[in-house]
């Protein structure tokens, strides 16, 4: 019986962990690194958190983390606060054509600003409530959906020039 | 409720998820329904705010099925269960029941009978968990104490902090370029690690791609004793080792070992 043994633990989110730091990194050596440095995290410190309920957050805020802390370091890039204004909304959701493949959804994603690119690879990726998102990302559920309704409209143009083509004029 | 309300609002509903269950979402689901039976009878046609939800919850799955689409790496959950076994256990908060001192004596008692083969043996792992634990202080998110590319600098810093500072670099490997350097530890003993740059190009967000680490060879029982380096491939990265005098040399290298050949 795995249960909340290391190994359950591992089992049941390693795959989505994974995604969500591929979604983030973009790249195989470094999605990697992410996950076995959360798991490594969630094996030495795990045992200090008291309620199991909250390993799904526990583990995705703690991926999340160690991605912004190593992408500080790399880049020294500032850490520009926004002014959370409400969103133009309502927004439409991109539309996400079916012959673009996932890599082309990814690169689009990588494209969106930074700020916004977790609130909407776990829009779209995990069952995380936005309660859950919003401890994950450690900001308010409000900001949450500011960011995600931003991300979502950089999303959206950038499929409609990738599905449509840059030189394509709107009549 | 408008209809406009109602569209912000499910603008951040995700169809199939646990926002089925939110009270959030509720008041809009309704009026979607409303608006779906409102559509089927004549003379009642209401079905801009129904077109717009459809419109929505097909693109939200198109969305999620890309991104669901990124493939796992095999293997992965093996080797993350594999580095568990270098983490020290921690203590866990569990009732201790009258099962638990039964089976802490009798597994002293096993242990007592099984420590001559243990203290003959149990060696080796200790060796390739530090070189494992090498590797991770190699791959993860670190900053070097020291940058610099200065090698006397970076002796003299170590020197400074009784790590392995009189250590002899394999004649290759004075031809990588010196970044600097650190000072971590494995079993309270202070290890060198000095970091080169090969020349490559570096990974996007790494700054150093060899690492050599340096212990004292009493530090590190079950390490390979000769000076003929031993290969082994750890995680994605290759590792080389050797004892030279009274050190133990990890190289660490994120390639094959003939690109790690190179060095040494």
């Amino acid at each position: 019986m795995l249960g909340h043994s290391f190994e359950g633990v591992v089992e049941r989110y390693y795959e989505p962990l994974y995604k969500f730091a591929f979604s983030l990194s973009r790249t195989e050596a470094d999605a990697c690194d992410l996950t076995q440095q959360t798991f490594y995290i969630w094996a030495t410190k795990g045992h200090q958190l008291a309620d199991v309920t909250k390993t799904k957050t526990w583990l995705f805020t703690t991926l999340h983390r160690t991605f912004l802390q190593k992408r500080r370091r790399e880049t020294r890039f500032p850490h520009h606060e926004l002014v959370e204004t409400d969103a133009d909304l309502p927004f439409t959701l991109p539309v996400i054509a079916a012959d673009l493949d996932a890599s082309h959804a990814l690169e689009a994603l990588s494209r969106v600003d930074e700020i916004y690119q977790a609130p909407v690879a776990l829009f779209y990726l995990e069952d995380c409530s936005y309660k859950e998102i919003a401890e994950v990302l450690e900001v308010p559920i409000g900001t949450v959906k500011s960011r995600l309704a931003r991300g979502l409209c950089q999303l959206k143009k950038l499929l409609t020039t990738a599905v449509e083509g840059p030189n394509r004029r709107d009549p | 409720m408008t209809i406009e309300d109602a569209k912000k609002t499910l603008s951040f509903y995700r169809p199939g998820s646990s926002d089925m269950r939110d009270p959030e979402f509720a008041e809009a689901l309704e009026l979607v329904r409303r608006s779906a039976d409102q559509s089927r009878r004549p003379g009642e046609h209401n079905p801009e705010l129904v077109k717009w939800f459809e419109d929505h919850c097909a693109s939200y799955a198109a969305g999620r099925a890309k991104l669901q689409e990124i493939s796992v790496p095999a293997g992965l959950r093996e080797q993350i269960i594999a580095e568990r076994k270098i983490v020290p256990f921690p203590m866990a908060k569990k009732r201790i029941s009258l099962t638990v001192p039964l089976a802490l004596a009798a597994a002293v008692a096993a242990l007592l009978c099984l420590l001559p083969f243990v203290l003959r043996h149990g060696q080796v792992s200790g060796f390739v968990a530090c070189r494992n634990e090498m590797v991770r202080v190699a791959l993860s998110p670190y900053a070097m104490d020291l940058e610099t590319n200065n090698p006397d600098r970076v002796r003299s810093y170590l020197a400074e902090r009784n790590a392995p500072a009189n250590y002899e670099l394999p004649a290759h490997l004075t031809g990588a370029q010196l970044a600097g350097c650190g000072v971590k530890s494995w079993d309270n003993a202070p290890v060198a690690m000095i970091c080169f740059r090969s020349g490559r190009p570096l990974h996007p967000g790494d700054s150093t791609d060899l690492w050599l680490f340096v212990v004292d060879r009493k530090s590190l029982p079950g390490a390979p004793t000769s000076e003929t380096p031993v290969f082994a491939k750890v995680t994605r990265s290759m590792t080389a080792t050797w004892t030279r005098g009274e050190r133990t040399y990890i190289l660490v290298g994120a390639g094959d070992q003939a690109f790690l050949e190179q060095y040494l």
